[in-house]
C-alpha cells in the first residue's frame, strides 16, 4: 500500500507549527492560554521571530560553559561517552568523552544532532489524546487526564479479565539506560501483563554463542589493533560502528589484513585490502568450506581443539562427508581459489580474528551460520586470544541492580500459569521468583502483528509502548497496523510524532538523555559512562520511570495497594540505586560520583573474553557440538542449513543506515540536510531491463507490501539485489522499509533471549518505474 | 544554478539602457549640429533609468541600511569601484538634465558621460566576471554589457532622436542587434568545448527556455521589425526590453561555478 | 613565525560518515538548509565506486582568497595564521563572494541575511582547542596542520574532483583513497 502524506502528518504539521501553520499555532496556544505554559516561546522553531533561546551560537569560551558528562544511549555498539556544554540552561553543544579512548572526544553525525533532538520544534510536549488513530487529530490534555484515562482503563482490565493479562508491553533500544528498566518494572509492579519478548536485533547469534562458548562475549575492541588478519562479516562498522574503525585502521598500519565480507561493496569494504561479494545466506557454507581447505591443508590447531574443545573430530568428519570447498564457494558466490587463499591466510596470521555482524545473522540460518564461523575462529586456535575472538557483543558490564526493573506485582496478583522463558537478552533472572505461580504471559517482540492477531482469553486491550517504535521498525507493518485495530487502548511514550505514535490514543512525551539520569554501558567496548541531567526537562516531558511513578500515585489513589512502584522517586536516587559493589569492582571505582571526572573501563584481566580458556558450557570446552544446541531443534554440529527461498526476482536488503540509529535522528531537520530522501539503490544492469534511470521515481514491491521513491544506480549492489536504508520519516514523507519485510523467524534467539529472531534480510521484492 | 534575482536584473538591465542612450546622446551631438529633439526628456530618461536601477538595487542587498559599506573596498572589489564608477555616472547624468533644462548640453559633458558610463560598464563587467564563474571569468560580460547598452540603449534612444536622426539609431540598434546574435549564439557553442563547468554552462544555456525566448524576443523579432521598417517602432523599446530581462535572467540563473562540481571530472 | 593552518583530508581515511559536517552544526547551530562542511562524494569517473569516496570541505582559507579580495563591503579578512574570517557586523549581503569563491563556500542565509562560512573555529583555536569537525572525526581522517611543518608526503593540493585554482592557493590538503581488491559473485 502506497502511503501519501497522511492526514495525521497534517495535523502532526500544524499541532507543531511546523511550516506555514506554526503561527496560527501559536494564536491558540495563547487563546487557550496554554503558551504561558512554554519555557520559551523560542524553543518552538527555534530559528524564528521568537527569539534565540536555541538560536544561533558562538564558541563562548571554555569559561562561559556549564559541563556535564552524558551518554548516548541508543542501542549503538558504540555507546559514546558525552561532554555537554551548558549556557543559561540551554545545551549549547556536544563533544566526545575525551577520557575515553574508545569515544576518543569524538561523535557521530547521529551524536552532534542531540543538540537539535533536545529542541527540534518536532518534539513532542504535552501529554496528547488523539482521536481517531491515524487521523492527525491530536488535542493536548494534562498529565491528569492522560493518567486518568490510563489507569481507568488498567483498572477496567483488570475488573473485566480478572488479571492484567490484557495489558501489553512493548519496548526494544530506544533508550539503554540502565533506568529505564524501570518501564519493565512499571509492568511488573502492576501485576502479571503479557510481554513482547526477545530483541529484533541479534538473538539468532546470541544463541550461536551461547551454544559453542556458554556466552555471548566478545573481546575488547580495542585490541583489535594487534590483529594480523581481521575479517569483517557481515558488519558494516563505517555506519554502524564508526569509533572501531580507528582500531582497524591501526591494525592494517601494523600490517594487518582486513577482509570484508558482504553482499553490498559497503563503505566498510572499500576500506578493507579485500572485498568479497557474497551471496545472501550462504555464510555457514562458505564458512565450513574454509574449515574443509584447512582440514585438506592441516592447517587445523588440532591442539587447540583438542585441549579446549568438544566434538571436534565430529564436527571434521561431518566436514569430510559433506562440505568440498567447491561446493561451499559455489554456494557463496566466489572462487574456489580465492576462498581457499584467505582461508591459509587466516590461518596463518596469528593473532586472527572475525568480526561477526548482526546484519549476517537475519537469516532463517542466521544462528547456525554463525555457529559455523565461530568454529572457524576457534579451529584455529584464535578464541582467547588478545587480538583474536569470534566477536559478536557482550553484556559482561551490564551487571547492575535493575533496581528500577525489579517491582514485586501487587498482592493478590493473578496471571499466567504455563512456562515461559527469558524476557529478551538482558534479562538477568533477577526479580525472578520461583516460588510465584504466576508469571507474565510472553508473545514474539518479532511477531507482534500476528501475536495480537492471535492473542486471546485475554486479547491485548492495551498496549504500553516504550523505547520502541513499532510500525517503522517491527515487521509487516500493514498487518501490525491491521491488529491494532483490535487493541482498545494504545499508549506510546515517546520523543517525536513517528509512524507509531500515529497510531497511538495517547502519547506522553518524554525526555532526552540530557534531562535525565542513567548510566550506561555498551554491548561492544568496555567502558562505563554516567549521565547526568545536563538540562531541566524541557515542556511537560517525563522520564520512563517518572512516568511510571506518577501512574504508580494516581493507581493507587484510585485503588490502595494496586501498583507497588514507587510513587515519588528521584531521577538521580533511583540512578544511584543502580550500582553494586560488583560495578564498581568491576570497573575500579569506589563511587558513582567518580564517573563525573570522566568514563571507566572495566578493568580486564585480559582484552580477550575467555582467555582462561574456562567456557561456559556444560562441558567447559568450546562446544563444536552443542547438546543443548540439538535439544532445542537444531543441529547439534554447526551443519549447512539452506536460506530462505526466493519469493520475489529480487533480494532485497534493509540494513542500518549511516543518518539514523534506526528511526531515531534521521527525522531532524539538521538531518535532512544531509540525508535529504530515502532512496533504493538498484544494480545498473536491473535497472537498464526495467528502463529505470538514476533518480528515477520507483515501486519497490512484494507480497507484503510497497513503497515508492527514488532509485539511486549503483554495482555496490549485486544485479540481483535491492537495497534500501531502514527508516527515514518527515512529517512530508512517511517511507517504511517494513513494508516489506515480512515477520518470518530466523533460526536461532528463543534459548537466550525468549524468542527467534527475524530473517530481515531473507526477504525479496520487484521493482518497477512509476510513470511520472 | 542561482536563484532568480529580479533585482539584479533590473539594475544591470535599466542601468545599461541608461549608459547606452547617453553614448548614442553623445555621439549624435557630437556628429551633428543639432541636437536632439527633447533633450531634457532624453536625459530625464537616462536619470530615471538610472534611479529605478540603482533603486532594485537595493532590494538585492540582505542589509540595505549598510550600503554605505559598499565603498569600503574600491582597493581590490570591482563592486566596490563599479558603485564608485556609478556614483560619478550620476552625477554627470544629473549635471546634464541640469544643464538641458537651461540649454544645450555642452559637449565636454557629453564626452565625459559616455566616457564614464562605458567605465561604469567595464567595472560592472569585471564585477560579473568572478572568479567562481568560469565560463564568464573572463571579458564575456563586458561585452554583453555594452551590447545590451547598444540595444537598449538605441531602442529607448528612438524616442529622442530626431526623424532625421532615426535612421542612424535604426542602424545603431541593427548592428548591436545582429552582432549580438552571432555573439549570443557563438558563445554558449564555445563555451561547450570548454572544462566541465564551462561546458555544463553551455548546455545548460542551450537547452534553458530563457536563452531562447532572448534570441526571439530580445534580438530576432526586433531586428525582423527593424529591417522591414528600416526604423524603430514605438513598440520596439519595451519588447527589447522584456527579451533582454529574459537574457539577463539565464544569465544570473544559468551560470554555474566551479564549487557546483566538487567531486567530479574538472 | 606564525602559523599557516590548514584541514588535511586523508580520504583513505575517509568514511563519509557526515560527522564533521554534523559536528559544525552543533557548535554554531545552522538552520536547517546551511551546512558550512560539506562532504562531497567522488564521483565514478574517479573513484569507480558510487558514495565510496569522500571529500569533506569547509573554508580552504586560500593564500589569495578572492572572497576577500571581492567583497565591497570588507567584510572578510585573514589573520596571520591563514584564517580568513567572515565578518557577520560588517556584511552587506550582496552575495558577491558567492560567485567569486571558486569552492562553493560561502553560503547566503536567508534568515539573517548574509553571507556565512566557515570561520575555521578561530575562536576555539585562541582557546587552544580543535575545531569542532576535526576533534569530532572519528576515523582522524580530517585533521588540522600547519602548512609551515606540514609535510606528509601523500598530500596534494588538488586532487582530481577539486577545482584546479593554484593562483587561489587553496590551503587544503588532500590524501587520496585507496582501493581494495574486489571479488565480485560468479552467479
Ligand atoms: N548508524 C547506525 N549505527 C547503528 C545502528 C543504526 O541504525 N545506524 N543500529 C545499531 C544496532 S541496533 C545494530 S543491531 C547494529 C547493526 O550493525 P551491523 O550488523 O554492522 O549492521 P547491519 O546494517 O545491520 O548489517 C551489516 C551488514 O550485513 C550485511 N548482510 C546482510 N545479509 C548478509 C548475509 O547474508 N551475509 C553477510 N555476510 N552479510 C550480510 C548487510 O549488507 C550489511 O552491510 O548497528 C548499531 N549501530
Ligand atoms: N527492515 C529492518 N527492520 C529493522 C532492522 C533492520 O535492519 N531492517 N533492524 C532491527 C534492529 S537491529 C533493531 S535493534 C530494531 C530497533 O527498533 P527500535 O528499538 O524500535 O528502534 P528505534 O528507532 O531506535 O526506536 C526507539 C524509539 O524509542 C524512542 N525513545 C528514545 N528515547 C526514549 C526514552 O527514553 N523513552 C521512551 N519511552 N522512548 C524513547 C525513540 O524516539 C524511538 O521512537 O529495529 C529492527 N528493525
Ligand atoms: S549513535 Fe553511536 S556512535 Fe553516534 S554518538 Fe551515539 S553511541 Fe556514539
Ligand atoms: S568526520 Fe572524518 S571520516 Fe567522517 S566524513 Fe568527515 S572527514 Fe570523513
Ligand atoms: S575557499 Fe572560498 S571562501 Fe574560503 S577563503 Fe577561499 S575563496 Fe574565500
Ligand atoms: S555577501 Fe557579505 S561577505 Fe559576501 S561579498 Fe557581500 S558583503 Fe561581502
Ligand atoms: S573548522 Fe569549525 S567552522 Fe569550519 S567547518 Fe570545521 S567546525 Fe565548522
Ligand atoms: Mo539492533
Amino acid at each position: 500500500m502506497h502511503e501519501s502524506k497522511s492526514s495525521g502528518a497534517k495535523n502532526i504539521e500544524l499541532a507543531l507549527g511546523s511550516t506555514l501553520s506554526r503561527r496560527s499555532f501559536l494564536k491558540i496556544l495563547m487563546m487557550t492560554g496554554a503558551a504561558a505554559a512554554l519555557p520559551s516561546t523560542g524553543l518552538l522553531r527555534s530559528f524564528s521571530q521568537e527569539g534565540p533561546a536555541f538560536g544561533r551560537a558562538t564558541f563562548a569560551g571554555l569559561g562561559a560553559y556549564q559541563t556535564f558528562r552524558n551518554a548516548c544511549p541508543r542501542n549503538c555498539y558504540d555507546t559514546c561517552g558525552i561532554v555537554s556544554y551548558v549556557k543559561d540552561g540551554v545545551l549549547e553543544f556536544v563533544e566526545g568523552e575525551p577520557t575515553s579512548t574508545y569515544t576518543d572526544g569524538g561523535l557521530c553525525v547521529k551524536g552532534y544532532a542531540y543538540p537539535r533532538t533536545v529542541y527540534s520544534p518536532d518534539r513532542i510536549k504535552y501529554p496528547m489524546r488523539q482521536i481517531g488513530r491515524g487521523s492527525g487529530n491530536w488535542e493536548r490534555i494534562s498529565w491528569e487526564e492522560a493518567l486518568d484515562a490510563i489507569s481507568g482503563k488498567i483498572l477496567e482490565i483488570k475488573e473485566k479479565d480478572g488479571s492484567l493479562l490484557g495489558m501489553a508491553l512493548t519496548k526494544y533500544s530506544g533508550n539503554f539506560g540502565i533506568t529505564h528498566y524501570g518501564v519493565e518494572g512499571m509492568l511488573s509492579s502492576l501485576g502479571y501483563t503479557t510481554r513482547f519478548v526477545g530483541t529484533p536485533c541479534w538473538p539468532a547469534g546470541i544463541d550461536a554463542q551461547n551454544y559453542d562458548m556458554g556466552n555471548m562475549w566478545c573481546n575488547d575492541p580495542e585490541d583489535m589493533v594487534q590483529a594480523k588478519y581481521i575479517i569483517v562479516w557481515g558488519a558494516n562498522p563505517a555506519y554502524c560502528s564508526v569509533h572501531s574503525l580507528k582500531y582497524i585502521y591501526e591494525a592494517k598500519k601494523r600490517g594487518a589484513k582486513v577482509v570484508v565480507i558482504d553482499p553490498v561493496l559497503t563503505q566498510t569494504a572499500v576500506k578493507g585490502d579485500e572485498y568479497w561479494q557474497v551471496k545472501p545466506g550462504s555464510d555457514g557454507a562458505l564458512a565450513l568450506a574454509m574449515s574443509r581447505h584447512l582440514i585438506d591443508q592441516g592447517l587445523v590447531n588440532r591442539d587447540w581443539a583438542a585441549a579446549n574443545g568438544l566434538g571436534y573430530d565430529e564436527y571434521e568428519a561431518y566436514i569430510k562427508a559433506n562440505v568440498t570447498v567447491e561446493w561451499g564457494a559455489e554456494q557463496a558466490g566466489l572462487p574456489v581459489d580465492v576462498v581457499k587463499r584467505v582461508a591459509e591466510e587466516f590461518a596463518a596470521a596469528d593473532p586472527a580474528t572475525i568480526w561477526i555482524g548482526y546484519g549476517m545473522q537475519r537469516h532463517v540460518n542466521g544462528g547456525v551460520n554463525v555457529r559455523a564461523i565461530d568454529a572457524l575462529v576457534a579451529m584455529t586456535g584464535n578464541v582467547g586470544k588478545p587480538g583474536g575472538g569470534a566477536r559478536y557483543g557482550h553484556l559482561f558490564t551490564w551487571g547492575f541492580n535493575y533496581n528500577a526493573m525489579v517491582q514485586a506485582a501487587p498482592e493478590g496478583s493473578v496471571g499466567y500459569t504455563g512456562a515461559t522463558g527469558p524476557k529478551g537478552e538482558f534479562d538477568t533472572g533477577q526479580g525472578a521468583d520461583a516460588t510465584a505461580s504466576y508469571t507474565d504471559r510472553t508473545f514474539n517482540i518479532n511477531k507482534i502483528g500476528q501475536e495480537i492477531l492471535d492473542a486471546q482469553d485475554p486479547p491485548v486491550r492495551l498496549l504500553w509502548i516504550a523505547n520502541k517504535n513499532v510500525v517503522s521498525q517491527d515487521f509487516d507493518k500493514n498487518k501490525i497496523v491491521k491488529a491494532f485495530e483490535k487493541v482498545e487502548m494504545i499508549v506510546a511514550v515517546d520523543l517525536f510524532f513517528n509512524p507509531t505514535v500515529e497510531q497511538a490514543d495517547i502519547v506522553l512525551p518524554t525526555v532526552t538523555p540530557f534531562e535525565d539520569w542513567t548510566v550506561n554501558v555498551s554491548y561492544w567496548h568496555y567502558w562505563l559512562h554516567l549521565n547526568e541531567q545536563a538540562i531541566k526537562p524541557l515542556f511537560e516531558t517525563k522520564s520512563d520511570i517518572e512516568i511510571a511513578s506518577a501512574l504508580s500515585a494516581v493507581l493507587n489513589a484510585k485503588q490502595p495497594g494496586s501498583c507497588t512502584f514507587p510513587q515519588n522517586i528521584d531521577a538521580k536516587e533511583m540512578m544511584i540505586k543502580e550500582f553494586n559493589d560488583g560495578i564498581y569492582q568491576l570497573f575500579g571505582i569506589t563511587s558513582w560520583e567518580d564517573l563525573r571526572k570522566g568514563a571507566a573501563k572495566a578493568k580486564l584481566p585480559s582484552s580477550a573474553s575467555w582467555s582462561d580458556l574456562k567456557f561456559a558450557t556444560p562441558s567447559g570446552k568450546y562446544e563444536f557440538k552443542s547438546e543443548i544446541a540439538q535439544t532445542n531443534g537444531h543441529t547439534a554440529l554447526p551443519e549447512y542449513k539452506a536460506g530462505r527461498e526466493a519469493y520475489a526476482p529480487l533480494r532485497l536488503l534493509t540494513p542500518h543506515a549511516k543518518h539514523g540509529l534506526h528511526s531515531q535522528f534521521q527525522n531532524l531537520d539538521w538531518m535532512h540536510d544531509l540525508n535529504p530522501e530515502p532512496l533504493v539503490y538498484v544494480h545498473p544492469q536491473t535497472a537498464g531491463a526495467k528502463g529505470i534511470v538514476d533518480g528515477d521515481t520507483v515501486r519497490v514491491f512484494n507480497p507484503t507490501g510497497e513503497v515508492r521513491l527514488k532509485a539511486q544506480l549503483t554495482n555496490n549492489v549485486p544485479a540481483d539485489t535491492l537495497l534500501m536504508y531502514e527508516a527515514w520519516f518527515s512529517a512530508k514523507n512517511t517511507f517504511n522499509v517494513n513494508l516489506l519485510v515480512d515477520d518470518v523467524s530466523s533460526d536461532m534467539g528463543a534459548y537466550k533471549t525468549g524468542s527467534p529472531g527475524v530473517a530481515i534480510h531473507d526477504q525479496f521484492a520487484d521493482i518497477e518505474k512509476v510513470a511520472a | 544554478m542561482e536563484t532568480l534575482s529580479l533585482p539584479l536584473i533590473l539594475f544591470t538591465l535599466l542601468t545599461q539602457a541608461a549608459v547606452g542612450v547617453a553614448v548614442l546622446a553623445a555621439v549624435r551631438q557630437w556628429q551633428t549640429a543639432d541636437g536632439p529633439q527633447r533633450p531634457t526628456a532624453e536625459w530625464g530618461t537616462i536619470a530615471g533609468l538610472l534611479i529605478a536601477g540603482v533603486l532594485a538595487s537595493f532590494f538585492h542587498l540582505g542589509h540595505p541600511e549598510l550600503v554605505w559599506r559598499i565603498l569600503t573596498n574600491v582597493g581590490t572589489a570591482w563592486l566596490s569601484r563599479e558603485i564608485l564608477a556609478f556614483i560619478v555616472f550620476g552625477a554627470l547624468v544629473a549635471l546634464a538634465l541640469w544643464s538641458a533644462l537651461r540649454g544645450p548640453v555642452s559637449g565636454w559633458l557629453l564626452k565625459s558621460v559616455a566616457v564614464v558610463g562605458v567605465v561604469a560598464l567595464a567595472m560592472m563587467g569585471m564585477t560579473y566576471a568572478p572568479a567562481g564563474q568560469p565560463a564568464i571569468n573572463n571579458i564575456w560580460p563586458f561585452v554583453f554589457f555594452m551590447l545590451t547598452a547598444a540595444t537598449a540603449g538605441s531602442a529607448v534612444a528612438s524616442f529622442f532622436a530626431p526623424e532625421a536622426k532615426q535612421g542612424l539609431v535604426a542602424w545603431v540598434f541593427s548592428t548591436g542587434a545582429l552582432i549580438s546574435l552571432v555573439i549570443y549564439l557563438a558563445v554558449p557553442c564555445v563555451w561547450l568545448s570548454g572544462d566541465a563547468v564551462v561546458a555544463a554552462t553551455g548546455r545548460a544555456f542551450l537547452s534553458s527556455p530563457l536563452y531562447w525566448m532572448f534570441i526571439l524576443i530580445g534580438l530576432v523579432v526586433p531586428l525582423i521589425a527593424v529591417a522591414r521598417t528600416r526604423r524603430i517602432p514605438g513598440w520596439l523599446p519595451v519588447l527589447v526590453l522584456f527579451g533582454e530581462f529574459f537574457g539577463r535572467a539565464a544569465f544570473f540563473m544559468l551560470m554555474l561555478t566551479t564549487g557546483s562540481n566538487i567531486g567530479n571530472l574538472y | 613565525m606564525s602559523k599557516r593552518y590548514a584541514f588535511h583530508v586523508n580520504m583513505a581515511l575517509c568514511i563519509g560518515c557526515d560527522t564533521c559536517a554534523m559536528a559544525c552544526k552543533n557548535q554554531y547551530h545552522q538552520e536547517a538548509g546551511i551546512v558550512w562542511r560539506k562532504v562531497y562524494p567522488v564521483s565514478e569517473a574517479i573513484y569507480p565506486h558510487r558514495d565510496r569516496a569522500w571529500m569533506s570541505l569547509a573554508c580552504n582559507h586560500c593564500d589569495n582568497p578572492p572572497c576577500l579580495e571581492g567583497c565591497p563591503a570588507s567584510a572578510y579578512t585573514k589573520r596571520d595564521d591563514g584564517v580568513v574570517v567572515h565578518h557577520p557586523d560588517l556584511c552587506i549581503g550582496c552575495q558577491q563572494c558567492l560567485h567569486t569563491c571558486p569552492f562553493g563556500v560561502p553560503q547566503y542565509n536567508p534568515h539573517t541575511k548574509k553571507a556565512e562560512k566557515c570561520s575555521l573555529c578561530w575562536e576555539r583555536l585562541d582557546a587552544g582547542l580543535q575545531p569542532a569537525c576535526v576533534q569530532g572525526c572519528p576515523t582522524g581522517a580530517l585533521s588540522l596542520v600547519d602548512l609551515n611543518t606540514f609535510d606528509d608526503p601523500s598530500a596534494i593540493q588538488f586532487p582530481p574532483g577539486f577545482p584546479h585554482r593554484p593562483e587561489v592557493g587553496p590551503s587544503t590538503r588532500f590524501t587520496l583513497p585507496e582501493q581494495p581488491k574486489i571479488v565480485r559473485r560468479e552467479s
